[in-house]
């Protein structure tokens, strides 16, 4: 069918012709219009010691929250090789966004750094739950350069494509809210204001935005003359009732830690180990700035992938696996682990993994 | 599936591609039937069973309806087939508006009544499909049009997609003879239709979308509101109203376009009209239309005398307020119109005038009575549509009494003003040149258009919330 033909090429022709409108202007439009991550504060933070940093730590909150990088460097420093280190730890940071945040971190200049440790124990799988879907957090890795590491993170994995094609969907949807910059004029507008000098104006406004970490309501202080809300009997049986709690909780540790040792204990039986991958492009972004990459392993408490040890084209990934009771009883103790929050550890637990992690560096430096 | 959604622009970029690469008329009328069905499915599958015997039910009595010559049987024919539709319309929507102030009445007269109530949900556009089915059975019954034969030709009249949730309600006779002729795509005015969509698309997500955040929190809790923010919040409903709906019309005539298919015009610059006859003539015109097709002219219209004219006014925009739900707010709304439609009626009586002036003609005294007018009657439509928008009459008397005699200081962005203002202006100025806008488009190369098309929704995009708001007429 001749005419047919011709229809098919006007409509094939004028698609493209409409694609490439809509791809020039938001091109034009993404930097007017970018959104800026929450995380970002963060990583100025860090960039501001790029000039001496020697060890840079990298990761979710086991590197926020259990590294701190004045007693990696007194330990260091005793155990004959001091450094200077510093650390860029984000909660849940992980997968292609931590690789897109180690890329952004490395485009800056860090001429001492001889060695990045990169905390990969959350691995490479995107964590994609609900609460955080178009957040200007998820949002801003889901680039058009990331989508072949954010959909290979799928590939291999155990599910079906149809189990992970939601997701996948709702990828490419956040890709394609970042690129065309969905939403963000509205949010630019509703805080114009141009006739607000005339009286101040409050909520509510066009709210488009979301922040991802919204402070909690804060508590009111007690005041000298707010009279006792509790008498004392009651008191000392909320007292007895939290000591119970504690005990209970220490109990189900100590289940939960003997439960793993089990776990770990059958996972090497079946040589569980992740994909290497995404651990080779880490060290490759690390390499261009001329520096090493150690992956580090938190002392979590259950099972996680290990990377092959052995890379089959160059040397071997420098590893430390913290995650191991055997090897490093003290880490899995109660005493230094998080009520609670059994696979973050307290600060006694916080000083003495980053003793430990000193230790290591200045024994494999 | 709403026409704003990813999945519906996705939805339509398949179901046109494959209608216009079909090479038969019969094989794109069966894409486009099975299409409908699944837009309409996919709110939920079960509506397609109702939709599937509510158009066996009619197709089959038009068919009885073309056989029969007696009279009787004829009356008992067209008698089912409304009671087919509109039973299933009020069992589901009318009875407890009905059962609860019947039962409270009982009670006062001392007999106790315990009322059952029930909790159904309508489907999605159902009010809007029982109008368009016993518009095909009564034009029948009158002898305007030839039933038609193939079942399909009908089940896609009831179900085309693009008209079904919330129209413009289509005549039979304007839809029906379309469908003999297959559509040709040269014929298609493309570019016009693109652009309605656009305009539809824009109105909807980036004007309606956005007002309803703002004035949203106004009508639950108008307490806490300033006399101002409550003015303001009213105007804005109106805007957001005519754009939500208008823009969803635009909308649907674009893609039925798009398809090949003519669909009739629902809005044509209501808020420009002069007075409130003239208002109704370019509001939801598809209903106004059928109200006084169907409802008024049958009533006796003006032909009776003054007083029945007047009687069959206030009726038929009482049921055309009922028509939009079983709230006393949607009653009072049409009430209100009748009214006012009675008061103009005397008005023009007594003005010895049946015209108004125009507002770009005469002197400066003419133009400056017609704004006037033209003012007038859009903050009557303001007051009556916030009614319609209160939860109950309650609310509305306490929005209006909070609207006089609130202390509170005003909370809401001083900009939604200037916007406002904006948007008035750039509505007067399109009426006047949106001939010429068209005219122009049709000019400019295939290259430059729909480049510059592309580009328009990229920035169209990025002045959108990220989470639209159904259309409020979606529930009608």
């Amino acid at each position: 069918m001749h005419e047919g033909s011709t229809q098919r090429r006007a409509i094939v022709r004028n698609l493209l012709l409409f694609l490439g409108g809509a791809g020039l202007a938001s091109a034009l439009l993404f930097p007017l219009l970018r959104r800026e991550s929450p995380v970002a504060p963060f990583a100025e933070a860090t960039l501001a010691q790029s000039k001496t940093c020697q060890v840079l730590f990298v990761g979710p909150s086991y590197v926020k929250s259990q590294i701190d990088v004045k007693i990696v460097d007194a330990e260091a420093r005793i155990a004959g090789a001091p450094i200077r280190s510093c650390k860029f730890g984000v909660e849940a940071l992980r997968a292609y966004e931590l690789e897109l945040w180690l890329e952004r971190l490395m485009d800056a200049e860090w001429p001492v750094l001889e060695l990045v440790v990169i905390d990969v124990t959350l691995g490479n799988r995107p964590a994609m739950i609900k609460r955080n879907h178009f957040t200007r957090r998820t949002l801003d890795w889901h680039t058009l350069a990331g989508i072949p590491a954010i959909l290979g993170a799928y590939l291999g994995r155990p599910e079906s494509i149809t189990q992970s094609l939601p997701n996948l969907r709702i990828h490419l949807a956040h890709v394609f809210v970042n690129r065309f910059s969905v939403g963000q004029g509205a949010g630019r507008m509703s805080q114009l204001k141009l006739i607000e000098g005339l009286r101040p104006s409050q909520e509510p406004q066009l709210a488009v935005d979301q922040s991802d970490e919204k402070p909690g309501p804060r508590a009111k202080p007690l005041r000298k003359e707010d009279p006792p809300r509790v008498s004392l009997a009651v008191q000392r049986a909320a007292k007895r009732a939290a000591a119970q709690r504690k005990k209970e909780v220490a109990a189900r540790q100590e289940e939960k830690l003997a439960e793993f040792v089990q776990e770990l204990n059958e996972a090497d039986d079946e040589g569980r180990r992740g994909e290497n991958g995404y651990h080779l492009r880490l060290r490759e972004i690390v390499r261009a700035r001329g520096a090493e990459t150690l992956f580090l392993f938190a002392p979590v408490g259950y099972v996680v992938d290990l990377p092959d040890l052995v890379e089959r084209v160059s040397a071997p990934l420098m590893l430390m696996n913290f995650n191991d009771p055997r090897k490093y009883p003290e880490l899995f103790r109660l005493e230094v682990r998080k009520r609670g929050g059994p696979s973050h550890l307290n600060s006694n637990g916080t000083e003495l993994y980053s003793k430990l992690i000193a230790r290591e560096i200045a024994r494999q430096r | 599936m709403i026409f704003t959604q990813p999945i519906f622009l996705f939805f339509f970029l398949v179901c046109f591609l494959v209608h216009w690469s079909l090479p038969g008329h019969r094989a794109q009328k069966n894409w486009l039937l099975a299409c409908s069905y699944f837009f309409y499915g996919y709110w939920d599958w079960r509506f397609l069973f109702l939709i599937a015997v509510s158009t066996g039910i009619d197709f089959a009595a038009g068919r009885s309806l073309h056989a029969s010559q007696d009279p009787r049987l004829r009356r008992l024919i067209v008698t089912l087939s409304l009671c087919s539709n509109l039973g299933i319309l009020g069992f589901s929507q009318y009875f407890n508006f009905f059962v609860v102030p019947g039962a409270q009445l009982a009670s006062l007269l001392g007999i106790s009544l315990d009322p059952t109530t029930l909790e159904t949900n309508l489907p999605v556009g159902r009010r809007f499909g029982t109008v368009r089915s016993t518009r095909y059975t009564l034009d029948l019954y009158r002898g305007q049009l030839q039933p038609v034969r193939s079942l399909r030709d009908f089940a896609l009249y009831v179900s085309f997609f693009p008209q079904l949730v919330a129209g413009p309600i289509v005549r039979a006779r304007g839809f029906l003879p379309q469908l003999v002729q297959p559509p040709i795509f040269a014929e298609v005015e493309a570019r016009k239709y693109l652009l309605l969509f656009l305009a539809g698309f824009f109105k909807k997500a980036c004007l309606a979308d956005q007002i309803a955040a703002v004035i949203d929190p106004v009508f639950t809790g108008p307490e806490n509101f300033g006399s101002l923010d409550l003015a303001l919040s009213s105007l804005l409903y109106s805007v957001q109203i005519y754009c939500d709906f208008s823009g969803y019309s635009d909308m649907a005539i674009a893609v039925a376009g798009l398809l090949g298919y003519r669909l009739v015009k629902n809005f044509d610059f209501p808020y420009l009209s002069q007075n409130i006859q003239v208002f109704w003539q370019r509001w939801h015109i598809s209903l106004s239309t059928w109200l006084r097709d169907y409802l008024y002219i049958p009533l006796g219209g003006s032909r009776h005398g003054e007083s029945k004219t007047l009687r069959n006014l206030m009726i038929t925009m009482l049921l055309g307020g009922l028509w939009h739900g079983a709230n006393m707010t949607f009653v009072v709304w049409g009430a209100l119109h009748g009214a006012a439609l009675v008061v103009h009626r005397y008005f023009m009586k007594w003005r010895g005038s049946e015209k108004p002036p125009a507002a770009t003609e005469g002197g400066a005294l003419a133009r400056g009575i017609a704004l006037a007018a033209t003012l007038v009657t859009f903050i009557w439509v303001t007051f009556c549509f916030t009614v319609f928008r209160s939860p109950s009459i309650g609310a509305a008397r306490d929005y209006f009494a909070n609207l006089i005699k609130s202390t509170e200081s005003s909370h809401l962005n001083l900009d939604w003003w200037l916007l406002l203002i904006l948007l008035g202006g750039t509505h007067f100025v399109f009426s006047r040149y949106a001939r010429g806008l068209g005219e122009w488009v049709r000019g400019i190369s295939d290259l430059r258009f729909y480049f510059a098309y592309g580009a328009a929704w990229a920035i169209m995009v990025a002045f959108i919330p990220r989470h639209s708001a159904p259309f409020i007429y979606f529930q009608f």
